[in-house]
């Protein structure tokens, strides 16, 4: 080892261990009493509405601790520190509009399940000594940054005053939402919040819904489902997801798969149709039950025990009457947070983010979000002109047809263009392929384009 | 030429066919309930009474801002003028926005009488409009955060009920703050239980109850109420009750309840006429002043913007104004149906341009006149197509628009081919 790389190793251990110092000087500088008696001694690093972080140093050893709020008596902080601890005043801000609102009652629910998560992570993180970085999507809250969190909608707002269709599987497409992945990704994103505005639509959609929440979305962000309206199709997309939150005036349910004149769908297509939806419960780990009401005129009610445990009846045998017989189930967020289906309410962005426990967030990746928009702003024009399109292409095919041959050209030439603009709209979305009553299939183009040719020879 | 022509006029004749089912208006003058200004209520009182306006700057003064709903739902009263009234409190700084409800009980252009509440199953088409027009008070206004009071606070929004039967109903539900006035009346939104009777299948048309009984349900629950009383006031397969404890109502469901909300309406119980047209009957619920103070929905009977102030606690002067919301509705009103009346005569006289030119440049010129008038009618029919009654210009706007698109391409290529 030469000397000036002996002086320099010297002065980067000075300063680390200078570093430590301070650090140490400041860790017993707070104490968190909890209900037991125990006190710890330590440098609180999140303060947030459910848990307390706070980094101890023993026997030379530092450790992160994470409390419940449940759990602790007193906090004292130093009083140098003071000012450094931001979300302590939001902290207290929410509490004050917990105390205003009269559904502060309602959030306990939701409240006792982050509780039960944060539970279950400072358990992990006493057993483990410290933090690691952890693969699961619903530990990103925790890694010292603001968690940074994506709305795309399922679905255009109700403020959007019906400018916009909320089909399933026309303005809401799997494929706009398995194609803004890479977005999400790159912009960084740890919790993906699917907004759900939408009557419902094409049951074979859900089934690609399905599959890109379950095997897609789950794995790489944390994703919660936050409910204005999910019917039919629009509760069955999302339904793997674990977490649902509804907006006060929120509604899911209504389920019934049918066609044509109201008419049902039946026998085995019908079994089909629930032991796909009993699947996607189990995924989410919810009672299959609650989709088969949804689906089929069957009753349900639901018992609470004294440790919160739901138990679902399909019959009225419950303390909590949720769907009566002959009846099919839509739950308004009243009944959906009263039977812990859903785990909050919220009607802003910031009251979501609260009700999933969080204090320090941003809401990013608006492209994420505008790239759905988008989507669906060009499902409904393709809607709106769709069949004038095909009308003006049948027009100039029916005109070139009429001239002598020598005068076609111009005609063809308009036929073309609006051929390719029906294959443009159709290749926005698989399902507009059948959705406007002609299957606009690759052999369909080809006879189209066939018969433009014939008609210039 | 001629020959090229007349093969156009074969190939064109299909498309002409087509637009036939909205070329074929009829030639009788609608009635329109806007022509006036804007439907017919019960109530003939001026529909803002503007007061001590003189004392609006005065930082004393609560400034009350009003808003007037009347007419027809979704007609009257849609998105259009309604942001526009809400802009033009915005610019008063009011303390309260009073949001009159004094509706008729008007679905898709028929008016009927408050007793006719099997009538009320039309009424269900209209919920989602509600919800979607709730937001402007309930979303967006909380959203705007400069839509303030001078004190820089978000002011009071607040609905005063006189009337509101038919959908006007849910959108009045979705108020969280309501004052009933005597003899208010609010439902027109029963027998949903029968919607789509007789077709498909039951477990499909209780599907399509239960959806749009569940939004009914979130409106009304969101803006605190109980939602057994939307269901009271949807289906008639059902009986409720109501007895006061203590001040507060204990409901049943059933009849043992000292008031009678809805009582199931199977044959020995089912509203007969006398009951009906004394507006007695109970198959289904409608919101008195008395049941809906009782149960918590008004805050208070109060029958003039005095009484309703008092009610309010508020004991320095006050102030109302609302001229410019009203105006902006009743014009609203007029420009609807004006564009209903100018759609159907520019129907007409695009029917009767004939193309009898003896030269393609007199020929041209007649087309010409026809593209201007179907422009025309698009412009109303894009401008106002929110409000539109498809019953008066025979058609969903929507779709006339996109007939007309494909019209005008049929006369553009008769234009470039009669050369």
């Amino acid at each position: 080892m030469n000397i000036k790389k002996w002086m320099t190793t010297v002065a980067v251990c000075a300063a680390f261990t200078l570093a430590a110092f301070v650090g140490t000087a400041s860790v017993w500088a707070d104490k968190v009493t909890l209900k037991t008696g125990e006190v710890i001694e330590g440098v609180i690093e999140r303060d947030e509405s459910e848990f307390v972080v706070v980094k101890i140093t023993k026997d030379g050893k530092t450790q992160t601790r994470i409390i419940s709020r449940d759990d602790i008596k007193k906090i004292e902080k130093d009083d140098a520190k003071k000012g450094e601890t931001k979300p302590e005043v939001k902290k207290d801000d929410s509490k004050k509009d917990a105390e205003k609102k009269p559904d502060a009652k309602k959030d306990e629910g939701k409240k006792d399940e982050a509780k039960k998560d944060d539970g279950k992570k400072a358990d992990t993180a006493a057993v483990t000594g410290e933090k690691k970085p952890s693969n699961n999507p619903r530990d990103r809250a925790l890694t010292g940054r603001a968690t940074r969190i994506a709305v795309l909608h399922f679905g255009p707002p109700s403020n959007k005053q019906g400018k916009y269709g909320d089909m399933v599987g026309v303005h809401i497409s799997a494929k706009a939402f398995a194609d803004v992945v890479p977005i999400l990704e790159k912009a960084g994103v740890d919790i993906v919040v699917i907004r759900v505005n939408s009557g419902g639509g094409y049951g074979l959609e859900t089934d690609r819904f399905a599959e890109l929440f379950q095997n897609v979305y789950k794995k790489k962000f944390r994703t919660v489902a936050w409910i204005e309206s999910a019917i039919s199709a629009a509760a069955m997309s999302p339904w793997p997801l674990e977490e649902f939150y509804m907006m006060r005036n929120g509604d899911i349910g209504a389920c019934t798969g049918w066609s044509g004149n109201l008419v049902a769908v039946k026998g085995i297509e019908l079994e089909e149709m629930l032991a796909k939806m009993e699947e996607r419960s189990r995924w989410a780990g919810r009672d299959t039950k609650i989709m088969r009401s949804m689906q089929i005129r069957e009753p349900l009610s639901c018992t609470i025990d004294e440790n919160g445990n739901v138990t679902w009846f399909q019959d009225q045998t419950g303390e909590i009457q949720v769907n009566p017989p002959n009846e099919i189930l839509t739950m308004t967020a009243e009944l959906a947070v009263k039977t812990k289906f859903a785990k909050g309410v919220a009607d802003t962005e910031e009251e979501l983010a609260k009700a999933m426990g969080l204090t320090e967030f941003e809401f990013v990746a608006p492209e994420a979000t505008k790239f759905i928009e988008r989507y669906t702003e060009e499902a409904q024009r393709v809607e709106d002109t769709m069949r004038e399109t095909i009308r003006k292409y049948q027009l100039a095919v029916g005109v070139a047809e009429q001239l002598p041959r020598e005068q076609r050209a111009p005609e063809v030439g308009r036929a073309r263009k609006l051929l390719n603009e029906i294959r443009r709209m159709v290749s926005i979305n698989p399902n507009f392929r059948f959705h406007f009553g002609i299957d606009f299939s690759p052999a369909f183009f080809e006879r189209q384009e066939e018969m433009l040719r014939e008609l210039l020879k | 030429m001629r020959k090229k022509i007349q093969c156009l006029v074969s190939v064109l004749g299909l498309f002409t066919a087509t637009a036939a089912c909205w070329l074929s208006i009829p030639a009788v003058a609608m009635a329109q309930p806007g022509d006036e200004g804007t439907a017919s209520t019960a109530n003939n009182e001026p529909a803002v009474k503007e007061k001590n306006v003189d004392k609006w700057e005065d930082p004393e003064t609560t400034r009350i801002y009003v808003i007037p709903f009347r007419g027809e739902f979704g007609r009257d009263f849609s998105q259009t003028p309604m942001k526009r009234a809400m802009a033009e409190a915005k610019k008063e700084k009011p303390d309260i926005i009073l949001l009159v409800f004094d509706a008729s009980y008007t679905i898709n252009g028929e008016t009927y009488d408050d007793y006719a509440q099997l009538q009320g199953q039309l009424s269900w088409d209209s919920i989602f409009r509600a919800a979607e027009l709730a937001t402007i008070f309930n979303e967006d206004f909380r959203a705007d955060k400069e839509f303030v009071n001078r004190k820089g606070e978000k002011p009071r929004i607040i609905g005063w009920v006189k009337k509101a039967m038919g959908p006007s109903a849910f959108l009045a539900l979705a108020m969280n703050e309501l004052y009933f006035a005597d003899g208010a009346r609010v439902g027109g939104v029963g027998y949903l239980n029968f919607l789509f009777a007789g077709r498909g299948d039951e477990v499909v048309r209780e599907k399509q109850r239960s959806l749009r009984l569940g939004k009914f349900e979130g409106l009304v629950s969101a803006a605190g109420y109980p939602t057994r009383i939307a269901r009271a006031m949807s289906r008639s397969d059902g009986m409720l009750s109501y007895s006061m404890r203590g001040g507060k109502p204990v409901f049943f469901e059933d009849l043992t309840g000292d008031t009678i909300l809805m009582d199931g309406g199977d044959p020995e119980r089912r509203d007969t006429m006398e009951d009906l047209v004394r507006l007695r009957g109970n198959d289904v619920l409608t919101l008195t002043s008395t049941v809906a103070r009782d149960l918590g929905i008004s805050r208070a009977t109060v029958n003039s913007e005095d009484e309703l102030v008092s009610t309010l606690g508020i004991e320095r002067g006050y102030a109302v104004r609302g001229e410019k919301a009203l105006k902006i509705l009743s014009q609203w009103s007029r420009e609807i149906s004006s564009a209903e009346n100018r759609v159907v005569r520019n129907i007409r006289e695009f029917q009767r341009i004939q193309i009898n030119g003896r030269t393609p440049a007199e020929r041209n010129a007649q087309r010409g006149r026809q593209l201007g008038i179907l422009n025309n009618v698009k412009r109303d029919l894009e401008k106002y197509e929110e409000a539109i009654s498809p019953e008066n210009i025979q058609g969903a706007p929507k779709q006339i628009t996109s007939e007309i698109n494909v019209i005008i391409e049929r006369i553009k290529t008769e234009m470039r081919l009669d050369k």
